[in-house]
Parts: C-alpha cells; sequence; structure tokens
C-alpha cells in the first residue's frame, strides 16, 4: 500500500513540474516523517443532499445481522453493498422542526426552524460552523457546491440553502465546475485588485461602518469578510506554485472541468463529486457540501431507461392519476407500484453516484488510513416518505471512519425518532468545535460507536 | 370609520400595554385573558406548536406589527379550527368577544399616531443593477454578470429587498473578476478612448499634464461611482492608487484603470448605503440620497448627470423640480425597468422561462425567443400604462399589448413581421388586458396543465392582495379518498373537497377566478375542450356575482375588486421603491397615496408621484433592532 501511495506522490510531484513544497498538503509528508509521529491527517466533513425523500421501504437493509451489522442491501442500494464496511445506515432519524420541500432543505444542517419573513434557519449550519473552527488554516473554509437547479422554484432561497454561515445568512453556492476548481488551484486574479486596493477598499469599509446604522453594520462585516476570503486566496496563491496539473491522485486523472455545465447530468454530477474529492485530499478545504439538487427538484430522470415523470411528481408515488398539482400533464401511471419503481430507481441512481465518490476516496490513500476512513459523510434527505411529506425516518447514510472513531458497517435501528442534530453535534465535536449541545441536541449521537 | 367603541378598546389596550411588562398577558384585558386561557397552553414560547407563537406575538406590540399572523388566528377561530376540538372550548360569547378584540386590534387599528418612516437597510445592488450601473458609469454595455451565482428569492418576493441579498467570498471574486474586464474595456492600453465615453472628461494632452488629467477623470469617475462626491481622504486615497501605479514603472492608463477598478471594488460602489444621522427622530434624506433612491426606483441605475447637479445644487428635494424630474425620467427609455423589473417581479412572470422544459420534439413551438418575447409584451404594456399615463384599469382590459412576429403567431394575429416588439391592438376580447397574456397564463400553470388552484391564488394573492389564509392545520391539499378517485374531473374532485366548509371560506373565491381562465391551456393557447370535457369557465364569487371567462372575470375585477388592486400596486411599488417589506407603520403612508390615487382616476404616473413624495421614500429613521417579527404560520411548502 505504502508504495503505491510514494508512486502516487511521485507522478503528482512530476505533473507539478518541479519538487515544490506544498505547504497545506499534509498528507503529502514523506514516509519517514510519519514512521517518526505517525499522524492521522486531519478529518474531513462533507454533506450531500438529495430532495424528495424515498418510498417507504426504500432504505431498509433487506438482512441485517443480530448485532446490527449490515449484511445486504436492498436491491435500490446495491451499489453501496461493496462499502457496506464504511457505512452506517440509519432508522427513524428526524428532523425536529424542518418540515417540507424549503423549510425542511433550509434546516437540515441546522437543527433549526425556518422563517421565510425573516430569511433565518435559526442557527448557523454544522458544516459553517466547523468551517469557522477548521477553516483558518486551508486555502477555502469550505466547499458550498450545488447542481444547477431546473425547473419551479430553481431560484427559491429555502430549497436552494442548506448551509448558512449565520442564522440569517445563507452561504453562496457555486454550480460551475471550472469555477470551483479554479478557486481551489488557480491563482487568484492578476487583475488590478491587488494588495493596496484591499487595504484602501478594507479602509474605506471601516469608515463607512462607523457611520451607517448599527442594524446596517453587519452588512458591512459581510463585504468585509468576503474581502478577507479573497486576501487570503492570495496569500495562498503566492505560496503556490501553478498547480492547474495537480489534480492527479491514484486512479483518478482531473483536468481542468470544461466551461459551463456539462449537458450530461452524471457526468455533471461526478465532476462535482470529484471536486469535493479534490478539494479534500489536495487539503484545500475540509468542509465540503454538495445539493445533489434543489429541495424540490422538478428534474426529469427520463435519460435512465423506463422512468417518466418528474422526480417530485414521482416521490408523490401513491397518486397515479397523473392529474395532480405535482404532475406535468403528460405522464400517468398505470398502478402505484410501477410508479414507486421508477421513484425507486432515481433514488438508487443517486446512490449510485455516491457509491462512485465513496470509491474514489476509499482508494486515496493518505499513508495512515485512506481519505474515506480519514473523513464523514452525511448523505441523505430532508424529507422520510416522499409521499407522505414527512421528517421522519428521513433516509440518511453515514459514511467514513471518523479518522478511527467510527464503527461501521452496521444499522441503526433506532425505535422512535432519533434527532439528526446528535450527529451533527457528534460531528462538530470530532472535528475539534469545542461544543456540547447543538440546536435540540444535548448529547452526541452514540450509535456511531456502538449499538444502538 | 372607526366607532367610539373601539376607540375605546384601542385605548383601553394602549393604556394596559403601558403598565404591563412586556410580554405578560393583561387580567383587564378580556382579550389577553381568552387568548391566555384557550390557547396558549400550545402556542406559549415554549411549545409554540406549529411553529405558532402567541405569547411572544401577544409582546409584538401594536398587535399590526403581526398582521398576517393575527389574520390566520381570526380565520381559525371563525371557522372553529382553532382550538382544536379535543381541547376546551370558548363559549360562543367569549368566542364573540375575542373576535371583536382582535378584530379592533388588527382591522381598526388606528394609524394616526404611527410617525415611523422606517428604514432602508445597506445593501448590495441586485444583479440587474450592478449591470445597468455598469453600463451608464461607463458608456459600454458588457454584460458581466452572466456567471455571477443567482439572486436568489425569499418569500419577500422582489430580489431588491436587502434581507435576500447576500455579499458572500464567491460573489466578491465574481465581482474583482467583472471589474477587471470592465477596466479593460473601458481604458483601452494602445489608443485613445472614445470620445463619448462618460469617463474621460479630460485626456491628457499640450493642454493638460497627466496628473492633472488623471485627476479629473478619478475625481468624476468617483462621483458617479460612489452616486456621492467622495470624502477629501478618499480623494486623496485613490488618487494615490493612480500615483503608486505611475511610480511603479506602469503608463498612464495602466494607472487609471486601477484607479478606476479600485473605485468599483470600493464598498461606496457595490453597497447602496445611505448614513445615519445622529438621532432619534426621523430625518430626511440628502439629495445625492434621494437621487439614489429615485433612479433605483424608476431606472433600477444609477443617477444620470443632471441628477447629480441638482443633488450638488441641494434642489432635488424642491417639490416642483422634484416632480419634474420624475416625468423626465419615466420619459426614459431606462424607465423600461419598472415593466421587465418592478412589474415582473410582482407579477411573477420574470420567472418564465425556467418553467417550461424546451423540447424540440414534443413542443418545437416553445422556443427561448418565444418565452422573451411574452415577458416583452407584459413588462412593455405596464411600462407603457406608466409612461403614458393610463388608468390602473387598463392593465385589466387594455386592447392594447405588444408583439413580435412570433407571438404574433402564438396569438394568431395577422400582418407582424421581424423579431422587433411593436404595439398592436386586440380585435378579439378574451385577449384583453393582462389576463389574456402569455407571459402570466404559463407561470401560473405547470408544465403541460393548467392549475386553476394556481390561477386563483395568483389573482388573489399576488394582483390582489387579498390572499387565502395557508389551509387549516389538519387538511391536506386535496384528502387522499378524493384525489383517488379516478372518475370525477378535476373541478368535480375540487368541487367535494371545497364542500368541507373550513376548504370552502377560501375555495369559494379561488376556484371561480382561476376556473374563468381555463379556456387558456398551460401556455395561454385558446382552447374550447380539456382532456375530451368542454370546459365550462363559469363561476360565483361569494358576493353572488356570475361571470364566465377571461371577458366575465375582466368585468367582476374591475367592479368589485379595483380597490383592492389599486392598495396593492401601492404596497407592491412602494415595496419596491423602498427596497424593503412593508411594515405596520408604512399603512399611513399607503392610505395618503390611495387617497389622492384614487381621486385622480388611479392615473399610473399619480402613483409614481405620490411613491416619490411619501414620507418613508423621503425620510427616514434610524433602526435600534431589526423589527419585531413573530414567526409565521403555514411556511412549510
Amino acid at each position: 500500500m505504502a508504495k503505491s501511495w510514494q508512486i502516487s506522490r511521485r507522478t503528482v510531484l512530476r505533473a507539478v513540474g518541479a519538487a515544490v513544497s506544498l505547504p497545506w498538503l499534509e498528507a503529502m509528508q514523506p514516509l519517514s516523517a510519519l514512521a517518526v509521529t505517525p499522524k492521522r491527517p486531519k478529518l474531513r466533513v462533507g454533506y450531500l443532499y438529495f430532495p424528495n425523500g424515498v418510498a417507504k421501504g426504500g432504505w431498509e437493509p433487506e438482512k441485517v445481522g443480530g448485532d446490527g451489522e449490515l449484511l445486504k442491501l436492498n436491491k435500490w442500494m446495491k451499489d453501496l453493498e461493496p462499502f457496506k464496511e464504511d457505512i452506517l445506515v440509519a432508522r427513524n432519524i428526524w428532523t425536529p422542526r424542518g418540515n417540507g420541500h424549503g423549510a425542511g432543505t433550509a434546516t437540515w444542517l441546522t437543527g433549526g426552524s425556518y422563517s421565510g419573513s425573516r430569511v433565518s434557519a435559526g442557527g448557523a449550519s454544522v458544516d459553517q460552523i466547523i468551517a469557522r473552527q477548521v477553516g483558518k488554516d486551508t486555502m477555502l473554509p469550505s466547499l458550498d457546491m450545488s447542481m444547477k437547479g431546473e425547473g419551479y422554484f430553481s431560484n427559491s432561497l429555502p430549497r436552494n440553502t442548506i448551509s448558512w454561515v449565520g442564522e440569517k445568512l445563507p452561504a453562496t453556492r457555486d454550480t460551475n465546475p471550472r469555477t470551483i476548481y479554479d478557486r481551489m488551484f488557480r491563482k487568484a486574479s492578476d487583475g488590478v485588485t491587488d494588495k493596496g486596493v484591499i487595504d484602501l477598499v478594507n479602509g474605506q469599509a471601516r469608515s463607512l461602518k462607523r457611520r451607517v446604522g448599527r442594524i446596517d453594520q453587519q452588512k458591512i462585516d459581510e463585504y468585509l469578510e468576503s474581502l478577507r476570503s479573497v486576501e487570503r486566496r492570495m496569500e495562498f496563491a503566492e505560496k503556490q506554485a501553478d498547480k492547474s496539473a495537480l489534480g492527479q491522485v491514484k486512479g483518478m486523472e482531473f483536468k481542468r472541468p470544461q466551461l459551463g455545465i456539462p449537458d450530461n447530468h452524471e457526468d455533471y454530477m461526478r465532476t462535482m463529486m470529484d471536486l469535493m474529492v479534490l478539494g479534500f485530499w489536495s487539503g484545500a478545504t475540509r468542509v465540503g457540501s454538495l445539493m445533489l439538487d434543489h429541495g424540490q427538484s422538478n428534474r426529469y430522470f427520463d435519460f435512465i431507461d423506463g422512468v417518466r415523470g418528474t422526480w417530485h411528481a414521482l416521490s408523490h408515488y401513491r397518486d397515479i392519476s397523473g392529474k395532480s398539482e405535482d404532475d406535468d400533464g403528460i405522464n400517468s401511471w398505470k398502478t402505484v407500484s410501477q410508479k414507486r419503481d421508477m421513484y425507486n430507481v432515481i433514488t438508487a441512481w443517486h446512490n449510485r453516484q455516491f457509491a462512485y465518490m465513496l470509491g474514489k476516496m476509499k482508494s486515496i490513500d493518505e499513508g495512515n488510513g485512506t481519505l474515506l476512513e480519514n473523513s464523514m459523510l452525511l448523505y441523505g434527505s430532508s424529507l422520510g416518505d416522499g409521499h407522505a411529506h414527512g421528517e421522519e425516518n428521513l433516509p440518511v447514510v453515514f459514511a467514513g471512519g471518523g479518522g478511527g472513531t467510527i464503527k461501521n458497517g452496521r444499522f441503526l435501528k433506532y425505535r422512535k425518532n432519533y434527532s439528526l442534530s446528535k450527529y451533527h453535534l457528534a460531528t462538530m465535536q470530532r472535528m475539534g468545535v469545542g461544543v456540547e449541545e447543538f440546536a435540540d441536541a444535548e448529547s452526541p449521537m452514540s450509535g456511531l460507536t456502538k449499538g444502538v | 370609520m372607526i366607532n367610539s367603541k373601539q376607540v375605546k378598546s384601542v385605548l383601553l389596550a394602549a393604556a394596559t400595554w403601558l403598565c404591563l411588562p412586556n410580554g405578560v398577558s393583561a387580567v383587564e384585558q378580556p382579550g389577553l385573558v381568552l387568548i391566555e386561557n384557550y390557547c396558549l397552553d400550545c402556542h406559549d414560547s415554549d411549545s409554540q406548536k406549529g411553529e405558532v407563537d402567541l405569547e411572544a406575538a401577544l409582546g409584538a406590540k401594536p398587535l399590526v406589527k403581526n398582521m398576517d399572523l393575527w389574520r390566520t388566528v381570526i380565520s381559525r377561530i371563525e371557522n372553529g379550527d382553532m382550538p382544536p376540538k379535543k381541547k376546551p372550548q370558548p363559549k360562543p360569547e367569549e368566542k364573540e368577544r375575542l373576535l371583536n378584540w382582535l378584530d379592533s386590534e388588527i382591522n381598526h387599528f388606528d394609524y394616526s399616531q404611527v410617525d415611523n418612516p422606517g428604514y432602508e437597510p445597506v445593501r448590495r445592488l441586485t444583479h440587474i443593477e450592478f449591470s445597468n450601473t455598469l453600463r451608464d458609469l461607463l458608456g459600454l454595455d458588457l454584460n458581466l454578470v452572466a456567471d455571477f451565482p443567482i439572486d436568489l428569492s425569499g418569500t419577500s418576493g422582489f430580489e431588491n429587498s436587502a434581507n435576500t441579498l447576500f455579499l458572500q467570498p464567491i460573489l466578491m471574486e465574481r465581482y474583482l473578476s467583472a471589474v477587471d474586464k470592465a477596466v479593460e474595456a473601458t481604458v483601452p492600453l494602445d489608443s485613445k478612448p472614445s470620445a463619448d465615453s462618460p469617463v474621460f472628461v479630460a485626456w491628457p494632452s499640450g493642454k493638460i499634464t497627466e496628473r492633472e488629467a488623471a485627476r479629473k477623470i478619478i475625481d468624476r469617475f468617483m462621483l458617479r461611482a460612489f452616486r456621492r462626491p467622495p470624502t477629501e481622504d478618499e480623494a486623496k486615497e485613490f488618487q494615490g492608487v493612480y500615483a503608486r501605479s505611475r511610480k511603479a514603472g506602469e503608463s498612464f492608463e495602466m494607472a487609471i484603470r486601477r484607479a478606476l477598478g479600485a473605485a468599483l471594488v470600493s464598498p461606496a460602489f457595490l453597497l447602496k448605503s445611505e448614513i445615519a444621522q445622529d438621532t432619534d427622530e426621523s430625518y430626511q434624506l440628502s439629495d445625492y440620497e434621494l437621487a439614489c433612491r429615485l433612479s433605483y426606483y424608476l431606472w433600477a441605475s444609477m443617477p444620470d448627470d443632471e441628477l447629480f447637479q441638482l443633488a450638488a445644487e441641494k434642489r432635488l428635494a424642491k417639490p416642483g423640480v422634484l416632480a419634474e424630474q420624475v416625468t423626465r425620467m419615466l420619459a426614459d427609455p431606462k424607465a423600461g425597468t419598472l415593466g421587465s423589473v418592478f412589474a415582473a417581479q410582482w407579477l411573477g412572470f420574470d420567472a418564465l422561462g425556467v418553467r417550461v422544459r424546451l423540447d424540440p420534439i414534443d413542443n418545437p413551438w416553445c422556443t427561448d425567443t418565444l418565452m422573451a418575447a411574452m415577458k416583452k409584451e407584459s413588462a412593455m404594456v405596464f411600462t407603457a400604462l406608466v409612461r403614458e399615463n393610463r388608468p390602473l384599469k387598463n392593465l385589466i382590459d387594455s386592447k392594447n399589448t405588444f408583439v413580435n412576429e412570433e407571438l404574433a403567431k402564438f396569438y394568431k394575429l395577422k400582418g407582424v413581421e421581424g423579431m422587433a416588439m411593436r404595439r398592436v391592438s386586440h380585435t378579439d376580447k378574451r385577449r384583453y388586458g393582462l389576463f389574456g397574456q402569455a407571459s402570466v397564463l404559463a407561470v401560473t400553470s405547470s408544465p403541460h396543465r393548467t392549475s386553476p388552484i394556481r390561477r386563483g391564488e395568483w389573482i388573489l394573492n399576488s394582483l390582489l392582495g387579498t390572499p387565502p389564509p395557508p389551509p387549516p392545520p389538519d387538511v391536506g391539499e386535496l384528502d387522499e379518498e378524493i384525489e383517488e378517485s379516478r372518475k370525477l374531473s378535476f373541478r368535480q374532485k375540487l368541487e367535494m373537497h371545497s364542500k368541507d366548509p373550513r376548504c370552502n371560506s377560501c375555495h369559494c373565491e379561488m376556484d371561480p377566478l382561476g376556473f374563468s381562465l381555463e379556456n387558456y391551456d398551460w401556455f395561454g393557447r385558446w382552447r374550447t375542450k380539456s382532456r375530451g370535457r368542454t370546459i365550462d369557465a363559469k363561476g360565483k364569487l361569494p358576493s353572488g356575482t356570475e361571470f364566465e371567462g377571461p371577458v366575465g372575470l375582466r368585468k367582476v375585477i374591475l367592479a368589485e375588486k379595483l380597490d383592492d388592486l389599486a392598495r396593492q400596486v401601492i404596497r407592491k411599488m412602494l415595496s419596491y421603491a423602498l427596497g424593503r417589506q412593508l411594515e405596520y407603520y408604512d399603512e399611513p403612508a399607503v392610505r395618503k397615496i390611495l387617497a389622492t390615487f384614487e381621486k385622480d382616476g388611479y392615473r399610473m404616473q399619480t402613483l409614481v408621484h405620490e411613491v416619490v413624495k411619501s414620507y418613508p421614500f423621503q425620510f427616514r429613521k434610524n433602526r435600534v433592532e431589526p423589527d419585531n417579527e413573530s414567526k409565521e404560520v403555514g411556511n412549510n411548502g
């Protein structure tokens, strides 16, 4: 294992063109150094959100052992089968106040309740809290990505927001692979804005802050924060050689993505997943999130054989008339089971993409565990049964070893509603955020290390 | 008018509030006691059942602060949805007393003592404003915002609302690269810039030194980019950017680029901010701030030289001057944003385009260019309404519209050729006015099917500003039994659903409005049959009026709902002009505008002039804390 890792390191350095030092690539320490102080690479956290829930039963494993071991996943989750030992599947996970496509999406990672009139998610989201803590030493505190939306609600704020910098401050999400890549690996602009200009407008903003109302000061702070992040990128860029050819990891050739959004949905999604993996692996960030679609996706998946109708319409699988408010008026179904199967096929399709990402992360050896072992991923939805439209029994998978702190390969069969906030709290604590409580959770999820 | 009983009740309420600590119910207040007895078990601040916190709402005074919440409470109690059947019920006389009290507090509140012009918060420019402002500032139309992360919209409706305009690192990075492109296009390195550029008020020559030319260019640019004169320090610092660059050996042009670029990255350019005066009283805006409010309201862009000049002379706020400027600005093509931005976001037709999947096989006629023309039509009709000072009723019944060849074909109009939009008159009465416009008919439909409920809701909520309350808490949209019956038409199902008295109170108004437009299909094409059934577009309002089809709908709206429409267009326009949601304290201004607007037969320019004259538009008051808002009901969708 160590050998192949060395090869990959050489490959990378050759690609870079010279043996420059890559200050934030901690995983790249020479083996001898590791032998002296065998240190685990720092933990990464990732959040992958999908909308519209799953059909009842669509998340239940087929066979579970006496101690809760995952023996066989169901057929819709079969692509995750090779990763059984790297994941936990859970039953009866629940969010306390997040219901529906808008509010549920917006509060998936905050554990709070959503108010449209105040544009508030009840608190900052777990990824942004962690980013504030661990993002100081990385090029980007967090990588906040979304697949570009399609159809209704593509510009609805709550449906397009899972990350909140503050209670009322949604993190802007990037949808363009090229831009995301460039933010990580290309020099910040060589344009007219240099350090001198930044200092100047910084001073101007501070002076403005003294002259506006108190309420407005946070808007000026937003400006200052954004400016600081630009400045930080410039500083990183100064230390950085041209790493446009950096994206080569064992089994993963990664070139600078094409301009624009890829036409093929699967290519697009895998590119975005690659970018998160690349961000984690290179050390450009330790916190990532990816919305696989907006919270009420009406996307057509008719590129999959046998699937008709929009995702959201299919999620209301018990109504086969094709005439409900959710339907598109051209598709209807013969039986509930026919419609439910199409819905399940879309779930399975997303599971397959997630499996692809797990495969990527598992193939990267960091010298002390794989990238997957050194990560914590949450993959799931803010709706349970898509037809019933509730926030109970949410489909979620917890993946990654948490740096050896998680006992994977099990089905967490909670008997009654168990708050997702407890998982968020557990993650924060592993990432070194010194908190004892989060939203409604007063203790971290214990099931990560033992039975429930 | 308010009767003496109501006055007494208001006075009593006011007196009670004065002597009570915040949030504590009053024994002397019959309404408060009843709410405490029958509601707070579940809806206190601890439980907040269904996300409704009446304890906090009672603490937020006056109660009209949470108008929507209390209106929902009234409707829940009136319909017997609350308290729930299993819980203790108020006696009939208690229920009446409670409803009377809420009615007087909410629907008959005395606004005469309210004196607060509100506060326009600091915000970044919207992408449209950013783009227009750069265009006017540089004299170049560069369209640099195409790859910006989209402006998301919350429930407030307009993109210019400060509470949904965020400036996050990703956007700041886009700004920087847009600024690079902007200055490169503005200042060529190897040739003299274009003579009609508004930026180059000077250029080095035998008569003027480089240093002097730079000073003039940069000073003028800062004034226009900051939309106010730069302070002495600012002027010095931005001139310093030029000087440093020259000193480092860069060319004159490069140094100008750097100075202009710095101004475009400045918070004074990217943020729209007004300076707080040190007082607790309300105060008038400065002339430059007023110029800014005017230009972003009427043009969605920066002020022009004439406005800057009047601001410099401190003459802009003079009533005669101001009115003259408004008239001048409305005549300018830039005022087209009243249709393409204001009306488009108010009526929702800006969302057309992303809603329908382009599919050259199933619907080859549905093209990007057609949808663009549909949006343009509605925008241009609204702009013309204002520019020609027509009465508001023409929005509903005008036969004039704008089409190009593709849209004309869609409407089956003959004799229109080419891509350019032009004015035509419909001869088919069914197409008159807003209800005949394909844009709004399409955005209120699902792809491939109409939604009478959505259309009805759109008329009540967006167009008239009289939204139906959210469905009762334990009632689904259509209950499952009805939903799964395949024998019934949609209309029949809906009628069954609406027989439930609790559903009926809203649906009896919403449904007939929506069904009257059923002859328009999901893209606004006329049809007589749907799924083999002849369309029944007849309806009856709760008032008893019967009507049929779009012609009937127009008549009934003008006869019974024109005052709702007038109030709504005022509220929407004032909200857009101020860049914030309206609060209860804006009600006096709304009423004042309404009085003049009505007296003048609802002429549209009167509306614009009155908004500009209004107290909240010309004044502001420092805000110490965010408004005390309680959680809303029914935001789960």
